[in-house]
């Protein structure tokens, strides 16, 4: 079945799917013979009267027929999202459920493709009344010797965390894993869906991704293959949450996945992604959660999580650390001069035994060694050292560590739960001073989080918002063109990404702001403009719970009526993120200096000359303070002073805030 | 989210080896993975483990040998698993407790768990005698302690 896969060019997938039907012709033909010699004595027309009976019980309208089939509603009908020809047997199954239902039951009766199709079969059987001694009992056969095979005795919805390197796991993931009764989880089988795209890079896979320019398929792999791609190389906290499933829910979930593990449909990067096709799956669990229906348009991992939490369909989550935050733990363990042995032997700089003179007792020495091993993973996925290098150090700690005789490790938990973060839309309504006006300003954003927000569940100081803007009212006319009513922003993304460096480990800190925003044409008037902002740093720890930020980078407007259609800034910003409990504090203080000598409609245009330079008139200046106060899960209230302005007019701004979330 | 190229290709490969395999396979989705009588999670789990080459040492877990996959040698289970994850199963058996060992224990179909871990560590350096050390050699010195 060749044409499940599309990750060739278009010429491949057409020389794939020419070989699909060849493939299908030859073997409907050998399969219709294998099933004439079966013992079910049915007549044709006991097949017609199961047809009629269907038709007339309208069981194509049935919402589970369109659940196995995904099919979606669409302005003249029914259209389904898999784009696998042998997915259907009607010619035009994939847009007719009752074409398809019919040609179903027919094909079924007579041995044709029945055992392909598991979950289709037991549906129709059950729906269908029809009796056992009407079914060849080889039709269902290899289900249940898959089913044998496979044990499922307990699912998982699997959530690797927010992976924030990467374009494509930003949001998280999602996946399934069905443990095997006999074997431990590791053998258990992950199935999850994903684009075929071949490592693009993150801006091509986004903007592909976000127009359906990829097409998805599912995956099968031992789980122990996933932890080591999320947990131990891409870093990510994994949860691991049970699903609440009956003996039949279960079945008919294994059926479904079975039917469509190897279809290919388009992928969206919003839209139709991983969650969605997962949710996909479990609707044939559970048929009355309305599950799609609840994930919206935007299918987020982590409000997948939510509802099937919320709706009491999972249990409490098992927790499964990733490298790093082992990594951190150890080096807590272990304090900042172990830690720094360790270190250096990582880099070989010390050898085993010198390691082992620095630490002392037996816990001690579990620890460094434990830290040491995980370490050099970390250096040698990062490519920091040599495969031989990570060789010649890792055996000698491993050797050191099973010469302990008492190793006593505590398990590290957590009970920073996905469930427990915050809902994903969000409006908030301020009120204050600007300048010597009293304005009012609406903020929203479709998807995520925004830095201030309780990051309980969330990757810690981060910013990852799409869709997000704001409108400001100014009762008395705004500072600049007394308008009444200003856009402020619209936002296609604004992303902040700060991971803490520190000795053990360097991270590329970012904030990339694409959108509309206004931009100050002068003293006393702004203007709307394109904005793309790129600021690259760094970012550390001073001191529990505070995080020091440093970016720069540029940070560009762009205007059609601009002389040069663009106004350039190159600027720094520095920051101090802190927080205990439900209280955060953001001081931020961003300094940007302009190109150009004005944004270019006003006629003294030009590079700025040392004069402007000297007198500041370009200097763009924003220092805020910002403090939040997390009411609940999903509200919250902050206040905010700024200082701030351009062409040396210069405001101070206060406001109140309201956060809600939904 | 997106899947790297050898996963497609280790699907393409099973898909294409599944697909001639059968003798009574149909048109129908994962049929040719259903035709030969094995489960089809299974017998896709068994495309990837049929095509890892086992003879790895330690760090192949983080794909930096360089060592090609799919090269068709098959192997045990526990030969594999340990190819897989050298570097979890050794540390595991170093320190004597683990989720990596108690698999291996499963796979070995070990009876007493607790005596065959306090075995495994206290041969840690019979069992890792060298960096190079292969994953069939730890699964023969694993074997031998049973």
């Amino acid at each position: 079945m060749h044409n499940f896969i599309f990750t060739g060019s278009r010429q491949a997938v057409k020389l794939c799917l020419f070989l699909f039907l060849l493939i299908t012709v030859a073997l409907q033909k050998s399969q219709a013979q294998t099933y004439s010699d079966n013992d079910v004595k049915i007549t044709e027309e006991q097949i017609e009267s199961y047809v009629a009976n269907a038709i007339s019980l309208k069981l194509f309208d049935d919402e589970y027929w369109h659940i196995l089939l995904l099919y979606e509603k669409t302005l003249t009908g029914y259209k389904s999202s898999v784009e696998t020809p042998a997915f259907f047997l009607a010619h035009d199954g994939r847009t007719n459920p009752k074409a398809e239902l019919v040609a179903d039951i027919r094909a079924f009766f007579h041995g044709e493709n029945v055992k392909f199709f598991p979950a289709r079969y037991k549906w129709l059987k059950q729906k269908l009344n029809i009796e056992d001694e009407l079914c060849c009992k080889e039709w269902d056969a290899e289900y249940v010797a898959a089913k044998q095979n496979i044990n499922p005795s307990a699912v998982y919805l699997v959530f690797p965390a927010g992976y924030m390197k990467n374009p494509a796991s930003m949001f998280g993931h999602t996946f399934l894993l069905f443990e095997n009764e006999n074997k431990p989880k590791l053998m258990g089988q992950s199935v999850s869906y994903g684009a075929d795209a071949t490592n693009p890079p993150g801006f091509i896979y986004a903007v592909k991704g976000l127009f359906g320019r990829y097409y998805g398929t599912y995956a099968v792999d031992m789980y122990s293959k996933e932890i080591l791609k999320y947990s131990n190389m891409d870093m990510r906290d994994v949860w691991e949450y049970k699903l609440v499933l009956s003996d039949e829910q279960l079945d008919m979930l294994l059926r479904h996945t079975m039917e469509v593990a190897l279809t290919a449909t388009r992928y969206y990067y919003i839209s139709k992604n991983c969650t969605y096709y997962l949710f996909a799956l479990l609707e044939s669990a559970y048929t009355d959660e309305n599950l799609l229906k609840e994930l919206g348009n935007v299918a987020e991992p982590l409000k997948a999580v939510k509802i099937m939490y919320q709706k009491g369909l999972t249990e409490e989550p098992l927790y499964r650390p990733s490298l790093n935050t082992l990594i951190n733990s150890e080096r807590m363990l272990a304090g900042n001069k172990n830690a720094d042995s360790v270190k250096k032997y990582c880099y070989g700089k010390l050898s085993i035994s010198q390691l082992m003179a620095i630490v002392t007792t037996d816990d001690e020495k579990t620890n460094a060694l434990r830290l040491a091993s995980d370490y050099l993973k970390y250096l040698l996925s990062n490519s920091k050292i040599t495969q031989d290098q990570y060789k010649q150090r890792v055996l000698p700690v491993f050797n050191a560590l099973s010469k302990i005789k008492n190793k006593s490790v505590s398990e590290l938990i957590s009970s920073d739960y996905p469930h427990k973060s915050h809902d994903s839309r969000k409006i908030a309504l301020s009120t204050g001073l600007d300048g010597n006006k009293i304005f009012e300003q609406t903020y929203f954003h479709f998807v995520n989080h925004s830095l201030i927000d309780c990051d309980t569940g969330l990757n810690k100081n981060t910013q990852l918002t799409f869709l997000s803007g704001s409108i400001s009212i100014y009762p008395d006319g705004s500072n600049d063109n007394n308008r009444k009513l200003r856009l402020d922003a619209f936002d296609f993304a604004n992303i902040l990404s700060l991971p803490v460096s520190d000795s053990y480990f360097c991270s590329k800190a970012v904030n990339v702001i694409a959108g509309i925003e206004q931009n100050q044409k002068d003293a006393e008037e702004s203007s709307l403009a394109l904005r793309l902002k790129l600021f690259g740093g760094l970012s550390c720890k001073a001191g529990n719970p505070n995080q020091l930020y440093f970016l720069t980078g540029l940070d560009l407007y762009g205007n059609p009526f601009y002389d040069y259609y663009s106004d350039v800034f190159a600027g720094v910003q520095t920051g101090v993120l802190t927080g205990a409990g439900v209280w955060k504090q953001h001081v931020n203080c961003l300094v940007e200096q302009g190109i150009f000598k004005n944004n270019g409609c006003t006629g003294c245009n030009g590079i700025i000359g040392k004069s402007e330079l000297v007198n500041m008139n370009r200097l763009r200046l924003n220092l805020s303070v910002e403090e939040r106060l997390a009411l609940s899960r999903n509200t919250a209230v902050s206040a905010l002073y700024s200082y701030y302005g351009d062409y040396k007019k210069y405001n101070h701004k206060f406001c109140l805030t309201g956060h809600i979330n939904f | 989210m997106f899947k790297k190229s050898v996963l497609a290709a280790a699907l393409c490969i099973g898909l294409s080896a599944g697909a001639f395999a059968g003798s009574n396979v149909g048109p129908g989705l994962g049929g040719m993975l259903l035709g030969n009588q094995k489960g089809l999670l299974s017998q896709v789990c068994g495309v990837f483990l049929n095509g890892i080459f086992c003879n790895q040492t330690f760090a192949i877990t983080f794909g930096t040998s360089g060592a090609s996959g799919w090269s068709g040698i098959v192997k045990a289970p526990t030969e594999q698993f340990i190819a897989e994850n050298m570097d979890f199963v050794a540390g595991d058996i170093a320190m004597g407790d683990g989720e990596y060992l108690n698999t291996v224990a499963t796979l070995l179909n070990v009876e007493d768990v607790e005596s065959f871990k306090v075995k495994a560590h206290d041969n840690f350096d019979v069992i890792f005698a060298d960096a190079d050390v292969t994953a069939a050699e730890v699964t023969e010195k694993l074997v031998a302690l049973l």
